[in-house]
């Protein structure tokens, strides 16, 4: 006897991610989920984030890896509401680690809180946290066909990030092409170009205040 | 692996919508193109996850749903040939195509056995007690 169902598969992970977001938005903290392939300057962009935005507003920092505690580490210099998952053989956070490692949190008493996703660019897409932006994240010495071949990613960000400008002279990088793939997929997303190598990170700084003061509706994020 | 957890998904939603002991024969899942879900590696994460328990024989039957693009201007929709982001734009003009399928990851149906349906020829198999019509 066949029983029709048709129920998406990750409607649990769903479920707990719609809780995650409620209490976000009760905490009125502004959260996003930083999705990009291993090594594209996640952590260093959190990091210089970090400290350019110190002292103005409060900022706390979920990030998740396959081990260690490094990147935890690094960021814990810069800020004091850091909690580091390690997913094992995990290759992307769900929902319910969020909502475990968010408890460590006081979320009171957070602005924005970042969650840095393994370094991955699929399977983190397909899974909601409860934030409430997803931004993916590129750098230059990755190649510029990325964007094109997630196009799942592409679909879901409501932010696309391009690291490392600095080293596009030295690798074959046709940034053109790579703004073609991207405006294929989605028209409407902006991209911004970064090298947080050098500090320039300015377009992400305006960006993500805009954003919190929309998201808020107030102008907590100064 | 992905393919791990969604196995494991897919397990713990069985076991709330037929119960644990339900005497499952298939299950059927629906998994869009974007995805980026291996039917394969789903299939031996399946296996990895049931062996050893009441599930372990349970076949699960992959069905794929391709990337679907639909146009709002012409009403045109398209399956681009691969995923790959240069069959996007629809020939009519600039107005950007929505998503109309390639996202999912569905249930479809689950299989249970059916005592009564065993009545003819195997019935000396599976007739057990408070079986009977
Ligand atoms: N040249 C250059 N290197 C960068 C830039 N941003 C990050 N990196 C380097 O890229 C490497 C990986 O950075 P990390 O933040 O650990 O990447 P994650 O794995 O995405 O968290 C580090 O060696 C960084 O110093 C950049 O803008 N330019
Ligand atoms: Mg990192
Ligand atoms: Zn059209």
């Amino acid at each position: 006897m066949k029983v029709p169902v048709v129920e998406n598969v990750l409607k649990l992970n769903d479920e707990i991610a719609r809780l995650n977001r409620r209490a976000f938005q009760e905490a009125k903290v502004f959260v996003v989920d930083l999705i990009g392939s291993p090594g594209c300057g996640k952590t260093a962009l959190l990091e210089a984030t970090l400290e350019h935005l110190r002292g103005t507003i409060e900022i706390g920092v979920l990030v998740g890896d396959p081990a260690t505690s490094r990147d935890g580490q690094r960021l814990a210099r810069r800020c004091a509401q850091v909690v580091q998952i390690n997913t094992g053989n995990g290759c992307h956070l769900d929902a319910n680690q969020i909502r475990q490692a968010a408890a460590r949190l006081d979320l009171n008493r957070l602005d924005i809180l970042f969650i840095e996703n393994v370094g991955n660019l699929i399977c983190p897409v397909s899974f909601d946290l409860g934030q409430h932006v997803k931004v993916g994240m590129f750098s230059v010495s990755e190649g510029d066909d990325k964007a094109a071949k997630h196009p799942h990613l592409l679909l879901v960000s409501s932010l696309l990030l391009l690291n490392k400008m600095d080293l596009l002279p030295h690798v074959n990088f046709d940034l053109e092409h790579f703004h073609q793939d991207v405006r294929c997929l989605n028209a409407a997303v902006p991209l911004l170009e970064l090298s947080v190598k050098h500090g320039q990170i300015e377009p992400w700084l305006n960006w993500l205040t805009c954003q919190g003061q929309l998201q808020q509706g107030t102008s907590r994020v100064a | 692996m992905h393919e791990l957890s969604i196995a494991e998904a897919l397990i713990d939603l069985l076991r709330r919508r037929a119960g644990p002991e339900a005497k499952l024969v298939s299950v059927g899942v629906r998994i869009g193109a974007l995805q980026g879900i291996d039917g394969q590696c789903l299939q031996f994460a399946w296996q990895a996850a049931l062996s050893g328990t009441n599930w372990q024989d349970v076949r699960l039957d992959l069905e794929s749903a391709p990337w679907t693009l639909h146009c709002p201007a012409c009403g045109r929709t398209w399956q681009p040939a691969a995923a790959i982001a240069d069959q996007t734009a629809c020939p009519c003009g600039p107005t950007p195509a929505t998503l109309a399928g390639g996202d999912e990851l569905d249930l479809l149906f689950y299989e249970v056995q059916t005592p009564a349906a065993s009545g003819v020829g195997e019935g000396v198999y599976s007739s057990t007690k408070g079986d009977g019509p």
